[in-house]
């Protein structure tokens, strides 16, 4: 199997586009 | 996958806990890596709302961009029963509670992240739910590399790492 170079990843299942926003503001901003 | 992320936001909205969430890599025949993201979430009352601007944008944010809290990638032995010891949903963090949650166990080997190029919200595969698009500095895009390839080697037990020439490009244990 090959590793992953890409450097790519992605966090998955959020429901709405807000919420996943959100999180992403909070993962950035605290 | 899990669809995690909900739960997750709910919990963010009550109180900071460490999280851990199964995240997807995004490389053709590797389907098979298993890392995992782990975070604290720093949730206090409010909406989900009006924050696209804090992020650069209504979707992403691009460049050097410094997280508030780091994400951890662990290196997942195996996922699945029988049940955690602890009785503890590694996605909420809270006590399981009627059927049996998918166990996630660890061979202790991982990296820590403090540095984005760039994140962004976007669709998922089927387009009914969203995901977070995540794309690494070269750095830890190469430990990264280096975690999986370790994976590949050994899908269900720690691995013994090999230490870089600047002993900063290789995954760590912990």
């Amino acid at each position: 199997m090959a590793a992953i170079t890409t450097g790519r990843a992605a966090i998955p299942g959020f429901a709405t586009q807000p919420q996943a926003e959100f999180f992403l503001a909070t993962l950035l901003n605290g | 996958m899990p669809p995690a992320a909900d739960a997750l936001w709910r919990a963010g909205q009550r109180r900071r806990r460490r999280n851990v969430m199964a995240i997807s890599a995004t490389a053709p025949g590797a389907a098979a890596v298993a890392t995992v993201l782990a975070f604290t979430l720093g949730g206090g009352p409010g909406t989900p709302s009006g924050h696209g601007g804090s992020v650069g944008g209504a979707t992403g944010a691009t460049g050097s961009l410094a997280l508030s809290t780091p994400i951890q990638f662990k290196q997942v032995a195996r996922a699945g029963g029988p049940r955690c010891p602890t009785s503890i949903n590694p996605m909420t963090g809270r006590a399981i509670s009627g059927a049996s949650f998918a166990c996630i166990r660890f061979t202790g080997t991982g990296m820590t992240v403090t540095r984005l190029q760039s994140a962004r919200v976007q669709r998922g595969p089927g387009g009914h739910r969203y995901q977070i698009d995540i794309r690494l500095t070269a750095a830890d895009a190469r430990r990264f590399a280096t975690l999986t390839r370790e994976l590949a080697a050994s899908t269900a037990r720690a691995t013994s790492l090999r230490s870089s020439p600047t002993g900063t490009s290789s995954p760590t244990r912990w």
